[in-house]
């Protein structure tokens, strides 16, 4: 099997059934991100299909040395992000005041297998309570498996600032899911 | 084997011919991207050296001694618009910056330490090939009229107390001074008045007083001598 970026080689020649292998590829990863994110977007599948096609026209613009996942993804969270902006029905702050300091105890560590999923069951109750900046940290860790450098090089926000938003969205998570089971 | 959806959107890019951007225009981004990094750097470079130039020629340097009173007519002469043009130019610098990795995935205060660090010690360095006073020289012979305003807009805070001349008589409790713009000032000396580095004032000694000039009397708050070294733009040069 081909690796991603030997198919995105082809794919800069032109070759669109190369393209066609990087999205059945993706799709269910990047369509699973944008119903976790974009909770009550009827339109997420026709955002997710707008993704693929701008990765399709800006390709040629990827850097070989890095992970095409990473660069996917970033054009997924830009996508999403403007959206919901376009809405208007949730903040997306312009510069969060989280990424100026430093957050030493924001360390990314592994949870148990038992925890982790006891945590992802609260979440996924209660994602569509919590803001997207939030939001999004928690889905990228807990349901597509990146690491805190991953998910900041998809959001662009300082490695130790993914770690105090998971932290608090983790926080706020059990709270809303303490205020359901009352 | 293709579903449904990926023949869908690759039906849809043939339909619509949908093409590729070209390699060069990611190049051509890339390079507009460090061009305007570099000339950004430059700039700031220039302004905080031009900022170090102009506060030392307006002789701000002499005026730490005379502690609080000092450090209020140094605010006062300090090259205001220069300082916040710096500044923007390190916020422009910060926000080019954090495209790339290295800077988005640390804090900002990280980069922006490191960026006010690196434009400093550039500024300081920059200052000591004598750029500026090469520049001053041409200015003043209407070489350069465009750098005019930059060079010649900035002085001493003479209005708010600042008085720089050379000494021409010393009398029991007053000094006759001869000012640098020309004028003659006597310079009245009480119990009150600061003298730093002590009283022994020779005739045709450059000195700073500070103290409001009024009918062509200061009532001196503090008076200091100007060495050879310490004389503003260097010792072929006196206060502008």
């Amino acid at each position: 099997m081909k690796t991603d970026e030997e198919i995105i080689l082809l794919v800069k020649t032109g070759d669109l059934e190369a393209f066609s292998i990087l999205v059945e590829r993706y799709r269910e990863r990047i369509i699973r991100y944008a119903k976790k994110f974009l909770i009550g977007y009827d339109d997420a599948e026709d955002l997710v299909q707008e993704v693929f096609i701008k990765a399709y026209i800006n390709i040629k613009g990827f850097d070989d040395s890095r992970k095409f996942s990473s660069w996917l993804y970033r054009i997924a969270h830009n996508e999403f992000i403007n959206a919901i902006k376009k809405r208007k029905n949730e903040p997306v702050p312009f510069f969060d005041p989280d990424s100026i300091f430093p957050h030493p105890i924001a360390k990314e560590r592994a949870d148990a297998e038992i925890v982790r999923k006891e945590t992802k069951k609260i979440i996924e109750k209660t994602l569509d309570k919590l803001k997207p900046k939030y939001r999004e940290p928690l889905i990228l860790y807990y349901f597509e498996d990146m690491t805190y450098k991953q998910i900041a090089d998809v959001m662009r926000i300082p490695i130790s600032t993914v770690g105090i938003r998971i932290k608090r969205a983790k926080e706020k998570a059990k709270l809303e899911f303490e205020k359901l089971n009352k | 084997m293709s579903t449904e959806y990926t023949e869908e959107l690759i039906e849809k890019i043939k339909k619509e011919g949908i093409k590729m951007k070209p390699k060069f225009r990611f190049v051509l981004k890339m390079l507009l991207m460090v061009l305007g990094i570099l000339i950004t750097i430059l700039f700031a470079v220039y302004l905080v050296s031009l900022i170090s130039f102009i506060s030392k020629g307006s002789g701000l340097g002499l005026l730490p001694p005379f502690g609080l009173r000092g450090f209020g007519l140094i605010l006062i002469g300090l090259p205001w618009l220069l300082i916040g043009l710096s500044g923007a130019s390190i916020l422009i610098l910060q926000i080019l910056v954090k495209k790339f990795s290295f800077s988005y995935r640390e804090p900002v205060l990280y980069s922006l330490i490191g960026i006010i660090i690196f434009v400093l010690f550039g500024g300081m360095a920059f200052g000591k090939v004598g750029l500026h006073e090469r520049l001053l020289d041409r200015v003043e012979r209407e070489e350069i009229p465009i750098l005019r305003e930059v060079y010649r807009s900035y002085g001493p805070p003479i209005g708010a107390g600042f008085n720089a001349g050379t000494l021409l008589e010393i009398g029991e409790k007053d000094l006759l001074v001869e000012t640098i713009n020309g004028d003659e000032i006597r310079v009245q000396i009480t119990d009150d008045t600061h003298l730093p580095f002590g009283g022994d004032f020779e005739v045709g000694q450059e000195i700073v007083v500070v103290g409001k000039a009024e009918n062509g009397l200061i009532k001196a708050f503090g008076i200091r001598g100007v060495s050879e070294a310490e004389r503003p733009f260097g010792p072929k040069r006196r206060f502008r």
